[in-house]
């Protein structure tokens, strides 16, 4: 069986990941991306995290993000497939 | 694309112009550009597939081949003659240059020079640095977009800042690109790192041709070189490894981008930029 990882991010616990973005900077190879959500692109406030490139992701062995996110938003698991 | 000094569309001068910018209405195409920056890879084409999609599938066969050709062949669409999908990048062309071009640019070619926060390092990154030149038509628009006006306000730069700066950019070992906006009208030049780089790294990671190779190739003069080594870690593309036998650098011409990090970096002038256009495996690979 296959596997492969996933990232999962809980924006309850993210709450301001646009003054915080330490999972950004402790990813090797850069698979999260910090985003926002507002229909009005000049000043937005809804910012989150979301793993763009989870193919490029190191899965669970690495798990750098989960270690540095102070909120404990970010998990790393395998996902069979 | 139409070509100025030495046959480069960077180099010429008309492509800098406030009335070229107006042809191809790049205030409004920047506004929309810029101001979605954060969401560059997960913005809908035409309400269907957005780069996040389309990096997993680009080594499908069939499909991978149709959405390499349908993204490339977008970024390199004119802005005053073709329709242009913005949701696509489409128009937003670049291409590696080196330090002395850079130089050169902010000098004689660029009306207006501006410092803006870097979107790129910012949304891929988490860091906030200053590092994108910005000529008149990115100036204009900012102030509609704050999140990218640095600390120091929308400072205007002269020729001579501007050299200073784009110089502790290399130093620091980041890599110069010149960006259209839409093409022809040249709106940026950003000093930047792979893979922060939102379009540099489109292409390294998944051969979506989002920036062009630079005008050179990188080739060492082994009577020059005296194998200090310091070129090893600067370059950002793999290009240039150390060879033990040899003990001095060697070159991928396949793999260089052309970028002269490797070369300004050498004391004993051991690395020389040849034009890719002569040499036969790189001639046209950009
Ligand atoms: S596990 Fe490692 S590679 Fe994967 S997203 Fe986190 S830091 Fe990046
Ligand atoms: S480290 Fe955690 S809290 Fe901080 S931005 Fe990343 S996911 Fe959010
Ligand atoms: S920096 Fe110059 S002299 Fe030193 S190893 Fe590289 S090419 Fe040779
Ligand atoms: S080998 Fe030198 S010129 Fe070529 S990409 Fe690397 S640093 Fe740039």
């Amino acid at each position: 069986m296959k596997s492969k990882p996933k990232i999962n991010i809980d924006e309850n616990r993210c709450s301001q990941p646009d003054k915080c973005r330490k999972c950004l900077q402790v990813c090797q190879p850069c698979v999260l991306n910090l985003t926002f959500i507002d229909e009005d692109y000049h000043k937005p406030k809804n910012w989150k995290i979301i793993p763009a490139f989870p193919q490029l992701c190191l899965g669970p062995e690495c798990g750098k993000c989960e270690e540095v996110c102070p909120k404990g938003a970010i998990g790393i698991e395998y996902k069979s497939y | 694309m139409k070509h100025g000094a030495n046959g480069k569309w960077y180099m010429n001068a008309r492509n800098y112009l406030r009335e070229t910018a107006e042809e191809a209405d790049s205030e409004e195409y920047l506004e929309d550009l810029w101001g979605n920056m954060e969401r560059a890879y997960s913005r809908k084409v035409h309400g269907i597939f957005d780069f996040k999609w389309v990096s997993k599938h680009v080594d499908t066969p069939f499909l991978g081949r149709f959405l390499k050709w349908y993204a490339n062949r977008g970024f390199i669409k004119d802005g005053r003659t073709q329709k242009l999908n913005i949701d696509a990048a489409q128009g937003h062309f670049g291409q590696i240059i080196t330090l002395s071009e850079a130089k050169k640019i902010v000098l004689e070619k660029a009306e207006e020079v501006i410092r803006a926060i870097c979107p790129c390092k910012y949304f891929n990154r988490g860091v906030r640095e200053a590092t994108c030149l910005g000529f008149t038509p990115l100036k204009e628009v900012l102030p509609k977009l704050p999140r990218f006006i640095p600390e120091n306000g929308l400072e205007v730069l002269d020729g001579e800042k501007a050299t200073e700066f784009l110089e502790k950019m290399s130093e620091k070992g980041y890599v110069h690109s010149i960006w259209a906006g839409p093409l022809p009208a040249i709106v940026a030049l950003c000093s930047c790192e792979i893979p922060s780089c939102g379009a540099i790294r489109l292409r390294t990671d998944f051969d979506i041709n989002a920036c062009w190779k630079g005008e050179y190739v990188a080739v060492v003069n082994p009577d020059n070189c005296i194998g200090c080594g310091k070129c090893t870690s600067r370059c950002q593309f793999g290009a240039l490894s150390y060879s033990p036998s040899m003990d001095r650098p060697i070159i991928d011409p396949t793999v260089c981008y052309g970028c002269g990090n490797c070369k300004d970096v050498c004391e004993n002038d051991a690395i020389e930029l040849i034009n890719r256009n002569i040499i036969p495996i790189t001639r046209g690979k950009y």
